[in-house]
């Protein structure tokens, strides 16, 4: 029962109030420290040139724009057992987050890819995955804003949030299957370009950086977001007013 | 380039939750001490 | 459940009850495909077989407030939430008197739509029968959506845009179903994931869409 009680809203203010600072500033020196070592210091790529530096916001964007919402389905599992406030709070406020990094590995994307695709945009397999994840989290967002009622739009959300992970798993595998019968017999093959098997360790370490740094921007967010609904909550408690 | 349009997203992103923050925090504030 | 379904279903075929509409729409997109991309039979055909599907998905989707909108405006929705009989049952008599009466209208006027879109004859077969199979699934996510959405106003734009993703499996499987008909290749695997996902969205959504009525019905 004690991890629960971190889970109290006032408990939750008390310990989020202390981490935060730490939070911040172990976010600032990673994320800076890993783009600028990735973007200012590392050589460029054989083939590539210097676009590849790319990836040291897309491979991390991505990789939070997956999580976030692994992370408002387990925040969505938890309200509907055990009608933890903050845990929706959380997940509502995960969503922005999820929808900007999906945004940004969709945009620095296409523009790595321009080079190799000769296009902006290509239906890549992992492009259209991401396009279909930003539309799953614009309409949770959505919803979040269409209802009034507080602990309405949390169950409703929820809801939305678990079907959405299984039909966004079974979309990406449909994706797949869908790029694959269209190039039956095509000879041009796309590929995503992000070889993180071959990346040397050059390029590794600031691409760790990066990612660990996104991720602690996450956490953070996370955190002030929750704090930021707590307060708005009891402020309309007192006002009876909205923000 | 590409660089600039994410760095600016993720700045767009942070100023919107932390300002956000303090504007609550403000209200709650004022309608705290209003309270009493 | 089957009185639900049979109201629901004499319900729909009054006047104003919305059985024609899904039908003419279908038949609308149609009509204006050649319109849009032009009257030449290679790119018709082509195209005629996503298009079709394509626009099976658009007239599932027109009539899918109407699921639950007019019973949960004249106080219906509420007896029948309240009522002894299982909630999971009322939704899935509603989704598949749906089905009833968009889905399965559309996949029968499938081959006249085909045959204005030059689609090859050799391959409406497949298309009905893709139709067939997959448009259930859309009656199940969309009563989802209907769930979701009965306590908002004007959620009509809100559900397409909560819905419309949901509806991507089935609209990849059921299109590659037809397109690999037309090159010829096998469609056993597409049609194999097209009902699966049909079954299982009529397996598990109707509990979540009644959880969805419960929560919107407090």
């Amino acid at each position: 029962m004690a991890f629960w009680e971190f889970a109290n809203p006032k408990r939750f203010m008390g310990w989020s109030g202390r981490a935060l600072p730490w939070l911040v500033a172990l976010t600032v020196i990673t994320l800076c420290s890993g783009l600028v070592w990735g973007f200012a210091f590392t050589p460029n790529d054989v083939r590539q040139g210097s676009t590849v530096k790319i990836i040291y916001l897309h491979v991390p964007a991505a990789w939070i724009g997956i999580n976030a919402y692994l992370m408002m389905f387990v925040g969505s599992l938890i309200w509907l057992i055990r009608r933890h406030h903050v845990s929706a709070l959380a997940a509502k406020v995960a969503a922005p987050i999820g929808l900007t990094m999906t945004l940004i590995a969709l945009a620095t994307g296409a523009i790595w890819g321009k080079p190799m695709w000769g296009t902006y945009w290509v239906w890549d397999p992992r492009l259209t995955s991401f396009l279909i994840l930003f539309l799953f989290y614009l309409g949770y967002i959505a919803l979040w804003a269409a209802i009034e009622d507080a602990d309405t739009a949390a169950d409703l959300t929820s809801v939305l949030a678990i079907v959405g992970s299984v039909f966004a798993i079974l979309s990406r595998y449909a994706v797949y299957f869908w790029n694959q019968g269209l190039h039956q017999g095509t000879t041009v093959t796309v590929t995503d370009g992000a070889q993180q098997d071959n990346i040397s360790s050059a390029f590794f370490q600031p691409l760790i950086l990066s990612m660990a740094g996104f991720s602690l921007l996450f956490v953070t967010l996370v955190l002030v977001g929750t704090r930021t609904e707590i307060r708005a909550r009891r402020l309309r408690v007192i006002e009876g007013r909205d923000l | 380039m590409a660089y600039g349009f994410g760095l600016l997203a993720l700045a767009v992103l942070v100023g919107f939750y932390v300002s956000r923050n303090a504007r609550v925090r403000r209200a709650l504030l004022n309608a705290e001490t209003r309270k009493t | 459940m089957i009185a639900v379904l049979q109201r629901d279903l004499v319900l729909a075929f009054r006047s104003g009850g919305g059985f024609g509409l899904a039908l003419a729409f279908f038949f609308i997109v149609v009509v204006l495909t050649p319109f849009a991309v032009g009257s030449e039979t290679a790119i018709l055909a082509r195209i005629g077989p996503g298009i079709l599907w394509l626009a099976a998905l658009l007239a599932c989707l027109l009539s899918l407030d109407r699921i639950f909108g007019l019973d949960a405006e004249d106080g219906t929705l509420d007896a029948l939430v309240t009522a002894p009989i299982p909630l999971e049952s009322v939704v899935i008599g509603k989704a598949v008197a749906h089905w009833l009466t968009t889905g399965l209208p559309v996949a029968l006027l499938a081959p006249l739509c085909a045959l204005l879109l030059s689609v090859p004859t050799g391959i409406i077969t497949t298309l009905v029968i893709s139709l067939l199979i997959g448009t259930p699934a859309l009656s199940a996510i969309g009563a989802f959506g209907a769930a979701l959405t009965v306590g908002i106003k004007r959620g009509g734009l809100l559900l397409s845009l909560l819905v419309l993703p949901l509806f991507i499996p089935t609209l990849i499987f059921g299109a590659m179903a037809v397109n690999l008909a037309a090159i010829d290749q096998s469609v056993a695997t597409p049609m194999a994931l097209l009902a699966a996902v049909s079954i299982g969205s009529f397996g598990i959504l109707p509990f979540a869409a009644a959880t969805l009525l419960r929560v919107n019905l407090r």
